[in-house]
């Protein structure tokens, strides 16, 4: 399934990118995060990050489904 | 809707104009200004980067949670995302209130919690050329009684 992956702060610079899309064969956030950390060298553990699936904060075990976007967010440090 | 994300500088006067009430007798604000310092480095600027499909719904949680925490008339949040040099305001939050104990505490608890829960993140450049990405905003500044969800994971 299609998968499109938004990247924000420290992951949007190491990945050179702000979006993309992935073609993927689970559902997992986990394990997409994973694949992403392997390709781009993300420093963060998936546990310390938020996830916001088609733009909701999502608990970290959601299914993914085909078509969904997805944001693997750092820790916010706004104000 | 009392929440902007904004790339414009921030007018607080014209904000502050937006919540005068006749039945409110207390009014805070709080302005976070771009310091030209930040732990041993000289600072020039400050690039704020936010999402900004998910940061209206979370910071109207936010406000939201102060209504109903705090006896207030009503608050707002303007944060800025883009390029901001020293001395800009970076965000602004206003409350108003019938009496002036609520807005302080409202207010408090709004920064407090857009700090640690809104989606922005902020990437300092320092005067030698240098950069960094803020990995925390745990500065032992906020108010601990005010983070129901300082490490939300499940909403």
């Amino acid at each position: 399934m299609q998968i499109h992956i938004l990247y924000f702060a420290q992951l949007a610079d190491l990945a050179g990118k702000t979006e993309e899309s992935r073609s993927i064969d689970h559902n997992s956030p986990a394990e997409l995060y994973a694949n992403l950390k392997h390709s781009y060298n993300f420093p963060h553990e998936f546990k310390h990050l938020q996830v916001a699936i088609n733009h909701q904060l999502s608990a970290h075990s959601t299914e993914l489904k085909d078509g969904d976007s997805i944001a693997f967010l750092p820790p916010m440090t706004g104000g | 809707m009392n929440f902007h994300l904004t790339d414009q500088a921030i007018e607080p006067t014209s904000l502050r104009r937006k919540l005068l009430s006749l039945s409110a007798g207390a009014y805070c604000s709080y302005e976070g200004w771009v310091r030209n310092h930040n732990e041993g480095k000289v600072v020039k600027e400050l690039h704020y980067s936010g999402y900004p499909q998910l940061a209206p719904s979370i910071a109207n949680t936010i406000l939201k949670e102060a209504k109903e925490k705090f006896h207030i008339e009503d608050a707002a949040v303007v944060h800025r995302t883009g390029a901001l040099t020293t001395g800009d305001i970076a965000v602004w939050v206003g409350v108003t209130a019938h009496h002036r104990g609520d807005t302080f505490l409202a207010c408090r608890y709004i920064i407090d919690n857009v700090k640690h829960r809104l989606p922005i993140w902020k990437k300092e450049i320092y005067t030698d050329d240098t950069q960094a990405w803020i990995e925390s905003n745990h500065c032992g500044c906020a108010d601990p009684k005010n983070l129901e969800h300082p490490h939300q994971t499940h909403p």
